[in-house]
């Protein structure tokens, strides 16, 4: 998929105007915030199982190759095909040759990040394949022509009223027509014409949010059954997962299962947790005659060796970006890629390239409440910074701003100097500012100016306010 | 493409600072048997599933015998008005069938408005039930429907998830393709975060749970707590 990152300024300024979408995010709190804090409340193990999952996910990574290899071995035996991509151009490729092969003219997909990290969608359509998403919240935004705004709600910067235009413009051709006043009413609108599309295609695309090595079964877990559907019904059934989701055993998952509900959607469990091993047996009534798995790479095992390993950790669940103040002001779109919020603002520089994705690990105020709820305890702001000082280090930041920084970090390395500096500064400012307490507007700081006033200091410093008053460590 | 699957493994193993497990380090990994923590949870076995899948919006009855099924059945197609045409999983044809009632086993078809299902094991954690998929049990029952009656019996409940794993394996056989972990009806909170049931999935869930025994069940082995 083609970003925009390198615009986030400029997209989150039109954001941060847009009054539907302000509308729109407003709800993540009350929402998805308040949901997680009861289901963590009601699980008094959830710190044990946090400390549990961090240690096993280090553990999978660290015999990622081992289990990978098991885990293809499972698939074959039950039956089915695994495929290896080592990036997203190769991954979607390879989709597009078993839907080509199967004789796909009709595509459903399940909502899938990787899918969108490798541009499925695109390629089919391409290929000259329709695809139809049909999780409701992906199937709204492809309506809109619009990427993903969220990992577990991707349409969540849509109103019911948006959702009801969409609908109206897509369906009333095709002679379906009704009232789109309520949520219930658009829900039912969604399901007649999706399902109709379940039945109809040939090729069913998911994801995984677990590829179990002891059974060779993905794990998908939806809250809506679109992801049954999908794999059950199409004739060819394609799983697409990135290589550090697989997990070694049934026990394994389980771990993860109780933390990924809980921190997604503030469910003890989703509605649907489903295994699928391979394709039908031949005795079987139902599913498909073939069995798919893509393991996708790209970058993956890069970021493996480095100092982000910690990043692979990740179960998707998306609680960094509910609890996120820049995501809840500004939303997922103006990240500009697959991946919002803080562990897109991670992930989406690794993958994608420090150059394009500049602004992604400087717009956190690194309040430290993503690494608080991560399930899986990724410390998301510590990464951040050192993608700070990457971007430093490779020069990639402006001349001023590295001048700056480059400036500051003399002062703070030189204790003396510092108090100094900062001392004369301050009693400078504060005879300036003594009439007005105030300043509107500041010589080489108009960025922190121009949207509200400086306080004008009191005369001192902090330190020797603290040493006048007698305080001590 | 046996080459890239060489070069990320390749990849994994650089990154790692390795070359490929040996033979020894690859047992110990594969003799791992983890114990995670549980959730603790109390109360009594059977009403605590209950109560769990009363919260997971699902309806439940209890009948004291297998031979109630029918009625248990029966009197729900009429408290919701549903069409008097099921498609009941083929190990439970085998009851006694009103003769009002057209019953049908097969694979789900667009059409269908209610199913009826055993199920494999039911899960008093979660509130969930476990479905296996096999010729007599086609997964699309599970799916297509907008109403699916699962009937169990109290025998089938356990605590934790863990414990349908251990079932799973006491079978003896390799996974069936699927194992549906289905906890209510279908949901989704896409459109305002407003919680809505029966988006794509079945719009009710309703649990028969029967005291007696159900022979029909033996596929799943069952095995002492």
């Amino acid at each position: 998929m083609h970003g925009t990152t390198q615009e986030f300024k400029q997209n989150a300024r039109i954001a941060l105007k847009d009054v539907t979408l302000q509308t729109a995010l407003g709800g993540l709190s009350s929402g998805l915030v308040a949901r997680r804090a009861k289901a963590v409340g009601a699980l008094p193990e959830f710190e044990s199982l946090r400390e549990e999952a961090r240690r096993t996910k280090d553990h999978i990574l660290e015999n990622l190759d081992h289990y990978l290899e098991r885990y293809e071995a499972a698939v074959v035996q039950a039956g089915g095909i695994v495929h290896w991509a080592r990036d997203a151009e190769e991954g979607a490729r390879i989709v597009v040759e078993i839907c080509r092969n199967a004789g796909a003219k009709s595509v459903t997909r399940g909502k899938s990040m990787v899918g969108e990290e490798i541009g499925v969608c695109e390629a089919l359509e391409k290929a000259g394949m329709r695809v139809v998403e049909t999780d409701l919240g992906e199937y709204i935004i492809q309506l809109a022509h619009e990427p993903p705004s969220h990992i577990i709600v991707p349409a969540v910067h849509k109103t019911r009223a948006q959702v009801a235009e969409l609908f109206a413009a897509a369906h009333e051709p095709r002679g379906i027509r009704g009232e789109r006043k309520e949520v219930a009413d658009l829900v039912n609108e969604a399901r007649g014409v999706l399902r109709d599309e379940f039945f109809r295609a040939e090729v069913g695309i998911t994801g995984a949010n677990f590829l179990i090595a002891e059974t060779g079964s993905n794990i998908i877990v939806t809250n809506e059954g679109n992801g049954d559907l999908t794999s059950t019904l199409a004739r060819v059934h394609i799983v697409t997962a990135g290589i550090e989701r697989v997990v070694p055993t049934l026990e394994d998952a389980t771990l993860f299962l109780r933390l990924l509900a809980r921190s997604a959607t503030g469910q003890a469990s989703e509605t649907y947790t489903t295994l699928h091993t391979g394709p039908r047996r031949p005795t079987d009534l139902d599913g498909p005659h073939a069995y798919h798995v893509v393991l996708v790479d790209n970058g993956r095992s890069r970021v493996l060796g480095g100092e982000f390993r910690d990043m692979l950790r990740c179960i998707r669940c998306g609680a960094c970006m509910n609890h996120c103040p820049v995501y809840g002001a500004v939303g997922g779109h103006a990240y500009g890629w697959v991946y919002p919020g803080p562990m897109g603002a991670v992930l989406t520089p690794l993958f994608v390239g420090l150059d394009t994705t500049r602004d992604l690990p400087n717009a956190c105020t690194l309040n430290g409440h993503c690494a608080e709820v991560c399930p899986v305890k990724i410390p998301l702001p510590d990464l951040l910074r050192r993608l700070r000082k990457r971007q430093f280090d490779a020069k990639l930041a402006p001349p001023a701003v590295r001048w700056g920084i480059g400036l500051w970090a003399q002062l703070a390395r030189r204790p003396a100097l510092y108090r100094f500096v900062t001392g004369a500064a301050i009693r400078l400012l504060s005879v300036f500012g003594r009439r007005r307490g105030r300043f509107a507007s500041l010589p080489l700081a108009g960025g922190w100016t121009s949207v509200r006033d400086l306080p004008a200091p009191q005369g001192e410093t902090f330190f020797s306010a603290w040493r006048r008053q007698g305080g001590t460590r | 493409m046996s080459g890239a699957r060489a070069a990320v493994l390749g990849a994994i193993r650089q990154s790692l600072g390795r070359g490929p497990l040996d033979a020894a380090a690859q047992r110990a990994l594969d003799a791992r048997a983890p114990v995670h923590p549980r959730p603790q949870l109390d109360g009594e076995l059977i009403e605590r599933f209950i109560a769990r899948a009363t919260v997971q919006a699902m309806s439940v009855r209890r009948l004291a015998r297998r031979s109630e099924i029918p009625a248990g059945v029966a009197a729900y197609l009429t408290q919701h008005n549903r069409p008097l045409r099921i498609a009941v999983a083929q190990p439970l044809r085998a009851l006694d069938w009103p003769g009002t009632i057209a019953v049908e086993s097969r694979a789900a078809q667009q059409d269908d408005a209610v199913s009826v299902t055993p199920c494999f094991a039911a899960i008093a954690e979660t509130g969930s039930v476990v479905l296996l998929s096999s010729p007599e049990t086609p997964t699309t029952l599970n799916f297509v429907p907008d109403d699916h009656i699962v009937v169990l019996s109290t025998s089938q409940i356990v605590w934790h998830i863990e414990d349908v794993w251990q079932r799973l394996r006491a079978r003896g056989t390799p996974l069936p393709r699927a194992v549906n972990i289905v906890s209510g009806p279908s949901r989704t909170a896409d459109i305002e975060q407003v919680v809505q049931l029966g988006v794509h999935g079945p719009r009710r869930v309703h649990l028969l749970v029967v005291d007696e025994d159900l022979s029909f069940a033996s596929s799943s082995k069952r095995n002492e707590l």
